[in-house]
């Protein structure tokens, strides 16, 4: 037994041949993306705290418009969403498509562009949504020219990705690709049909969709939003770095594979359980509520096999940070998604809409599951772009233990307060009237809740600068590679038998067939469909409802821009406790002119669809001006900035003629009188103020708010005058009176 | 004890080892190898890198830190493959793959430039084997890339045909620890084009469901069809979407009920295939004649459920193959005489008379005569039995011996025609065996099918004359009479049964096995490998030797992986003149000049004292006596030496295991070899016992048991018990690693989970009462079906929550079921 | 009980589902060619794969081989 290894001197060297490409990771894309994340993440998290705070103390902050509740609450939403979130997915991608592919990014001066415009994206949303200019539709606030920049930039994120996994070295593309890639088809898709508008200035659009297409149109996009940018890439990030940081395969790769496809097959379709009880037609409520019931089976099989990879290795659990916020993460995701389909069931919806629950449901998703997921990510990856070990494990484990209170300390009051006051909401005397009549006394209960869920915010917040100085020192103690050396052999088109191409798919005639026969359905249904249907919308069911007046139109604007929409809803439910507190409950009918749709999704304060003379034009003159003098106690902001600015009119023809162009029945011609018509209308209601002792000029923006306050809901009331464009004329012509 | 102590450097690792032999402090013996983490008794190599088992983990060890590959055991266990078997290889194994039609067997494509090849490796078991072998290009220079296939155990080398070859690429890949398997056959398993269509079958299933039932629910939510114009153009998409379901997703049902007709024979796929046509006709006509929504939703689930049990019974354990001919055990080719000395020669050309030269270890592959001289050969492929037989000029020694040394040996007769290859050549290897469940099914089927049309033209005659009443409760009829909850539970059921034994030691070829293993009546034992594992022995007698001279004996015995010895080293019951001496053994100091000739015996000289132990023969040479009788191991320390008598050592376990079975079963012992310790045996088999059996004898008496329809269970290990496995309505292989070669069975079962067999027999048998519950179960569903049916009360929407639901509750409570009952009544 | 819920405003569910369906059917064209190249063949290497350092220096990872057979058994 003396030779041991056969031939040893054939090439048995370890050496590198000349077909084996040595290439590098770029890992300078993943660092300013890592930063990026950490650095939007601490602003969505500060911005989030001080709306927070505004509710606890309304006057914090107060006079300054752009800082006020209704213009931050957009920011701290898209900051959250698209800053923190997006930049935390493009991290995972970066970071993780590189090493599973085998390859560098396909282009680093794409990845640059990619880096730099979505942070312009980020800094323009910034500036814009403060300063008011939005469209108010949840998620989608921004305007069209940062919606076009937006699809730019997405496109080339999904070039430079496809052409990284068309160029890979491994055959086989791991299941976290199939998640990245589902993300960037899908959400391209949503925010193109979301984003559909019509310009009006640079900074000023209507949305094509009028009233309860907008809506649904909207939630159809909010739920994918939800389900494709912070669901589907985070889970690709967690079927590749649990594994990794575990040091363990993934407890069943099938599953996973199963858990992919269910689970785009099934998401696209649950998007109208937003819209329960709602205008929408039962039928698609329904739809809505059983799709997303079926969701839980996928979620759930995610989570569980998350979670079961990592048993065995729950030693290593407690002390490796990053599987720490892995398993608080999974382990929110698989709650909420839960949660949610409950929340689609019609009943549950009815108490919980609108209220405080829905707003913790979201935060079970955003603070646990991305900020968990896109933390361990980050003390993943840093450490290993710098070639070191994290500065300290205490620090990570103090911001593990202050975020995870943090979490409890937000969530579980605002579970209470929603609980809470749609339980007030809905309580009725023996002699069968409202035992809360005043919205006021419901909110009033929510003080101390609000207090916690600030406090609740504030850790989070504490928790996440010290990740950032621990992740700083990190980088400090360490020295940055920015391109991690690697090799491997490319893939080669050998036409290995059994293993077949398009060609043979092609021949297995039934798969061909069907899938000619489906692409060509949906193609045409969309060339046949898509005219009509914006334009078939935009035909009115009920006679008496008119357009809006000039005035009410730039009322209605301003509306928008104050995102008063953020706290007021406009949808009254068809339940006998909205009824009863609000008026007429609303018809798909009454909303064939708004475009946007203002539904609302929270009820901060109360709903507004039928508040149009429900209050004289002072007291609403004087509730803006200082809340607390009308509602004692309420924790609305005041909006004194109204009172001075002098209304801008100087859009209103371009307006006009915009909504004609969408359908509104405006008649021809009718914007050069529009401006004549605002102002006498406008005078109107001034003179009417000033009589009743609250001298007021008609060149405010209150004024033109007030009468579209007081315009809301109120169509119905009307009696129905001959149809058509004259009628709307009429209407318009004697608006003021 | 030899401890060697190898300074040296990296280049020195990779050739051939150092001869050095410089004594070091014994350490401890529990120490386990750096390289694969076997423990280090035996052999033990004491290096500058750590601790080995034997030079072939050293050396690999070695290589890879010269590739600054050391990643490679960044593992918790040494991810090794232990090197200690390399000892027995020969050196010029992969020469015949300079032939370039053997070469051709591992190659899948060759344009000259580019070629492919696959490789079988049963030791590939964890990431750092694949991690390893995907970076094999860093050691075969004309290899371009490698893919590792775990689930196969295959490796896909893409090469440079003009820069390296087949045979170099197997010699790399065994340099690095990877012997890659060079047998004739290699595992197969399902061919992936299968799979794959039955994948996409069930993904398109799958999909159009979804989506079916996105444009079915508004029509049940809303109550009646929905206004402007939504109806039609959902209903119209609903049959788009169906179209490749019926088309390309049921085809396979479709095509199997057909053939059943045409050859006039009953399967379950004909009534199923019926439900689907009607359940699709009916839909499209209520649907063009706007009479409902139809039942495509149903239709669309029906089929994406009954794919999905189909992938049950497609489960298949890829790595292991269980239809071996003998063919797979021989070599590829043998080395022959011909002019100018020794040259590889396929089998197929092996012809009588030509001299077959072969090296030690190398297989027998025809019957053939000893030319000249001694030699030793083992049977323990044909018999298990581990030990070596002398040979002398002119023996006879049979297809399937294992060269124990070099030897020339005279072909007799072809391949094919040598006493293996007869086993084979019975009608039994040819036909496929006859399952139980395939009779089960053609029965249901049968009666099902009579069943549902018969209600079908009683419900249409009950609607009579209501024509259109009657043809929709005939229809309805058909629709739920379908057996989808029938098809589907079997499958599922034995499939989670099957990878749940599988998960445990005992892997069966297919699911509808488990039925089988539910109703064997006899269980027929082969005793050596089976019984008893061929490997280990203890001593029964010994006699002769004073205390000192056997503790002498024994710490030799240490020196050697023999059976013998290592029964000698083992024994704690011959203690002589009462004292044990098991510890003073190992304590003395390593012996010199240790000689072990193969076959024949051990010498060496402890603590100053000769000692030997072997055949008569041997020993008398080593101390000058004269021989003692043949049939014993004879031992000799000094001046003293006396005899001992081994036995086989029974698996543990197994004897309860078997005493266990024999409660509610016949138990038969079959052994090809002599009557040895007798008596122990008759304990369990009592006059149950069979010895001296040839294959054929074995495969006659399974026959004969099975006589009266009474199922047999035949377990062995051999290529002998080949016949009798395949005769037994269930043949299971006894095997040490699953990786080592069995014969053709319907399972293999590893040697030390036999203890459970009884287990495993009570869990098949629990298998098939809980199909048994879910038919009854699926059947009540199929009577509510009926009623609503048969009272024209079926709509889309019932049979929209009566099909999936019935569906789900069969899938759940069929692998639920099992794998609640796996975990209390099987071992862990 | 919602009210009229008018046709008009339905509509625009007709693009949704072509949009939606669009969307699908592309998944379902990559659903075909993945099974079609392969993608699933071997679902045990992949996930044992992806866990092999990027380069040679890396450490490789450990997961038991029992474990990993195991799974490969069960399922």
């Amino acid at each position: 037994m003396t030779t041991l290894i056969v031939e040893s001197d054939h090439g048995l060297i370890p050496h590198v041949p000349t077909h084996v490409e040595t290439f590098s990771y770029d890992n300078a894309v993943v660092r300013l993306f890592a930063i990026a994340t950490a650095g939007w993440g601490i602003v969505a998290f500060l911005v989030g705290l001080i709306v927070a705070l505004k509710l606890v103390f309304p006057e914090l902050l107060g006079g300054i418009g752009p800082l006020s509740y209704g213009r931050l609450r957009p920011l701290h939403t898209n900051a959250a969403i698209f800053a923190f979130g997006g930049n935390a997915i493009f991290v995972a991608v970066y970071y993780s498509l590189q090493r599973l592919c085998k390859a560098r990014m396909y282009s680093d001066r794409l990845s640059a562009i990619h880096f730099w415009g979505w942070q312009l994206i980020i800094v323009l949303a910034a500036i814009t949504l403060p300063l008011g200019f939005t469209t108010s539709k949840e998620y989608a606030e921004l305007e069209w020219p940062i919606d076009l920049l937006i699809t730019g930039v997405w496109l080339v994120f999904g070039w430079n990705m496809l052409a990284t996994v068309i160029r890979r070295r491994e055959r086989h593309m791991y299941v976290s690709i199939w998640f990245y890639l589902a993300t960037f088809i899908t959400i391209a898709l949503l925010h193109v049909v979301n984003s559909l508008e019509l310009p009006v200035s640079l900074l000023k659009s209507y949305s094509m969709y009028a009233g309860v297409q907008d809506a649904l149109v909207q939630w159809w996009y909010g739920h994918n939003a939800v389900a494709f940018f912070l669901t589907t890439p985070f889970l690709g990030a967690m079927y590749y770095f649990i594994p990794k940081a575990a040091n363990r395969p993934v407890f069943s790769y099938r599953l996973s594979i199963v858990h992919f496809w269910s689970l785009i097959f099934l998401y696209i379709w649950a998007g109208p359980h937003h819209l329960l009880y709602t205008a929408l037609p039962d039928w698609a409520q329904s739809l809505g509520t059983v799709f997303s019931i079926m969701l839980i089976a996928p979620s759930w099989g995610g989570m569980v096999n998350g979670l079961l990879t990592l048993r065995g290795a729950w030693d290593r659990v407690r002390e490796d940070p990053v599987l720490k916020f892995m398993v608080v993460g999974v382990t929110a995701y698989g709650m909420a998604t839960f949660e949610g389909p409950m929340l689609s069931l019609k009943n549950v919806n009815a108490l919980t809409h609108y209220t405080d629950y829905i707003i913790a449901h979201v935060h079970v998703g955003a603070l646990a599951w991305n900020g968990g997921l896109a933390f361990a990510m980050l003390y993943y990856i840093v450490p290993r772009i710098y070639g070191t070990k994290l500065f300290s494990l205490r620090l990570a484990n103090l911001h593990f233990w202050l975020a995870t209170l943090g979490i409890l300390f937000y969530v579980i009051p605002l579970y209470v307060a929603g609980i809470t006051q749609s339980l007030m909401w809905q309580e009725w005397t023996p002699e069968g009237s409202l035992r809360y009549p005043n919205f006021l006394e419901t909110v009033v209960r929510l003080a101390p809740m609000y207090a916690l869920r600030a406090v609740g915010g504030t850790l989070y917040l504490a928790g996440a600068a010290i990740a950032v100085y621990n992740l700083y020192r990190t980088a400090r103690q360490g020295v940055f590679e920015p391109g991690e050396e690697a090799s491997a052999v490319p893939l080669q088109r050998l036409v290995a038998p059994g293993g077949s191409s398009w060609h043979r798919v092609l021949e297995s005639r039934p798969v061909q067939f069907s899938l000619l026969t489906l692409g060509t359905v949906f193609v045409g249904g969309v060339v046949e469909f898509v005219p009509t249907a914006l334009i078939r919308s935009n035909v009115p069911t009920i006679a008496s409802v008119t357009p809006y007046t000039p005035l009410e139109v730039e009322g209605r604007d301003l509306y928008i821009r104050e995102g008063c929409v953020g706290c007021h809803s406009q949808m009254i439910r068809p339940i006998r406790a909205e009824t009863a507190r609000y008026g007429d409950y609303s018809k798909a009918g009454e909303f064939v002119y708004d475009h946007p749709f203002l539904w609302g999704s929270k009820r901060t304060g109360p709903d507004l669809h039928r508040v149009g003379g429900k209050y004289p034009d002072a007291w609403h003159f004087v509730h803006m001006q200082q809340p607390s003098a009308t509602s004692p106690n309420s924790i609305m902001p005041a909006y004194q900035w109204m009172y001075v600015d002098a209304l801008d009119t100087s859009h209103i023809e371009g307006k006009i003629i915009t909504l004609r162009r969408l359908g509104v029945p405006y008649p021809e011609g009718y914007e050069r009188r529009a401006e004549a018509d605002l102002r006498v209308q406008a005078a109107g209601i001034a003179d009417g103020l000033t009589r009743g002792g609250v001298p007021a000029r008609g060149d405010r923006e209150i004024i033109a708010l007030i009468a579209y306050l007081q315009r809301l809901g109120t169509d119905l009331g009307k009696v129905p005058a001959a149809a058509g464009a004259e009628a709307a004329a009429h209407t318009i012509g004697s608006g003021g009176q | 004890m030899q401890i060697v102590e190898t300074v040296q450097t990296r280049a020195a690792s990779t050739s051939t080892l150092p001869s050095t032999a410089v004594s070091a402090p014994v350490v401890d013996p529990g120490a386990s190898c750096r390289h694969c983490g076997l423990k280090c008794d035996g052999g033990l190599v004491w290096s500058a890198e750590g601790i080995f088992c034997c030079h072939g983990c050293e050396a690999v060890f070695g290589l890879l830190q010269a590739g600054h590959l050391a990643g490679y055991y960044a593992s918790e266990t040494p991810p090794g493959v232990s090197q200690k078997y390399r000892a027995t290889l020969d050196a010029n194994r992969f020469t015949p793959l300079d032939d370039p039609a053997i070469a051709g067997r591992f190659v899948e494509f060759d344009d000259g430039r580019m070629a492919v090849a696959t490789f079988s490796i049963p030791t590939i078991h964890c990431a750092s084997c694949v991690w390893l072998l995907e970076q094999f290009w860093r050691f075969d220079a004309g290899t371009t890339r490698t893919e590792v296939n775990l689930q196969r155990r295959a490796v896909r080398v893409e090469y440079r045909p003009v820069e390296t070859s087949v045979r170099r690429i197997a010699e790399h890949l065994s340099s690095l620890g990877y012997e890659p398997v060079m047998a004739a056959e290699t595992p197969g398993g399902t061919v992936p084009s299968l799979r794959r269509r039955l994948h996409l079958q069930i993904g398109i299933a799958g999909f159009a469901f979804g989506n079916i039932m996105l444009f079915s629910v508004p029509r049940y939510a809303n109550g009646a069809p929905l206004a402007d114009g939504f109806q039609s153009l959902f209903d119209a998409l609903n049959v788009v979407l169906v179209l490749p379901v019926l088309l390309f997703s049921a085809s396979d049902y479709f095509r199997i009920a057909w053939h059943a007709l045409r050859r006039r024979t009953m399967a379950l796929e004909v009534p199923v295939a019926l439900g689907l046509v009607v359940l699709f006709s009916r839909s499209l006509a209520d649907i063009a004649s706007g009479r409902g929504p139809g039942f495509l939703d149903s239709f669309a689930g029906l089929v994406f459920f009954l794919l999905i049990g189909r992938l049950f019974q497609q489960k298949a354990f890829d790595s292991l193959a269980f239809d071996r001919t003998y063919r797979s055990f021989l070599p590829l080719s043998v080395r022959t005489e011909r002019a100018g000395g020794a040259v590889p020669t396929p089998l197929e050309q092996l012809q009588p008379g030509d001299r077959m030269v072969l090296r030690r270890h190398e297989i027998v592959p025809a019957d053939a005569v000893l030319v000249e001289g001694h030699a030793t050969v083992d049977y323990r492929f044909i018999t298990g039995e581990e030990a070596a037989i002398l040979l002398r000029a002119g023996d006879t020694v049979r297809a399937g011996g294992r060269a124990g040394c070099a030897m020339r040996l005279q072909v007799v007769r072809p391949v094919s025609q040598s006493q293996l290859a007869s086993l084979w050549a019975n009608p039994l290897f040819g036909a496929p065996k006859a399952r139980w469940m395939a009779d089960i099914a053609a029965r249901f089927g049968a009666w099902f099918t009579v069943a549902a049309i018969g209600l079908a033209i009683a419900g249409a005659a009950a609607w009579w004359p209501d024509a259109a009443a009657s043809a929709s409760v005939a229809t309805a009829v058909l629709i739920v009479a379908c057996p989808c909850a029938l098809t589907l539970s079997a499958p599922i059921t034995l499939g989670t049964a099957m990878g749940l034994l599988g998960s445990r030691g005992l892997y069966l070829k297919q699911p509808a096995v488990v039925l089988d293993l539910s109703r064997i009546a006899t269980v027929i034992f082969d005793k050596t490998g089976t019984l008893t594992s061929g490997r280990t022995r203890s001593v029964a007698e010994a006699d002769g030797l004073s205390d000192r001279a056997w503790t002498l004996v024994r710490r030799l015995a240490l020196e050697s992986t023999h059976p013998v010895s290592a029964a000698i080293a083992a024994d704690r019951d011959h203690v002589l003149e009462g004292v044990e001496n098991g510890a003073i053994a190992a304590a003395l100091p390593g012996p010199e000049d240790v000689r072990e000739i193969p076959g024949q015996g051990l010498s060496g000289t402890v603590a100053g004292v000769r000692v030997a132990i072997g055949s008569a023969a041997f020993v008398a040479a080593a101390t000058g006596r004269p021989p003692g009788r043949a049939d014993r191991t004879w031992v000799a320390a000094g001046d003293e030496w006396g005899w001992v008598r081994l036995a086989e050592a029974s698996r543990p376990g197994v004897e309860d295991a078997a005493g266990e079975l024999a409660d509610d079963r016949r138990l038969f012992l079959v052994s090809g070899d002599v009557d040895t310790d007798h008596a122990r045996w008759s304990r369990l088999f009592g006059s149950n016992m069979r010895f001296m059996q040839s294959p054929e004898d074995k495969l006659a008496f399974v026959a004969a048991v099975q006589q009266g329809g009474r199922p047999a269970l035949m377990l062995g290990d051999g290529l002998n018990d080949a016949g009798a496995l395949a005769a037994a309505a269930v043949g299971i292989a006894v095997s040490d690693d699953s990786a080592c070669m069995v014969p053709a069975c319907d399972g293999i079962i590893s040697g030390d989970r036999l203890a459970d067999l009884p287990a495993f027999l009570r869990f098949a048998r629990r298998a098939r009462h809980l199909v048994i519950a879910c038919f009854t179960i699926s059947i009540a569903y199929n009577v509510v079906g009926l009623t609503l049916a048969l009272t024209g009360a079926l709509t889309p929407l019932a049979s929209a929550i009566l099909m999936p639901i019935s569906s789900l509750t069969i899938v759940t409570l069929s692998a639920g079921g099992m794998r609640w009952s796996a975990r209390r009544m099987l071992p862990a | 009980m919602v009210g009229p819920a008018d046709a008009a405003g339905m509509s625009v569910i007709v693009l949704l589902i072509a949009a939606g369906g669009l969307v699908a059917g592309g998944f379902l064209c990559a659903f075909v060619w993945a099974v079609q190249t392969g993608q699933f063949d071997d679902t045990c290497t992949p996930p044992l794969r992806m866990l092999g350092g990027d380069d040679p220096r890396d450490a490789t990872p450990s997961p038991s081989p029992e474990r990993h057979l195991h799974d490969h058994a069960d399922r």
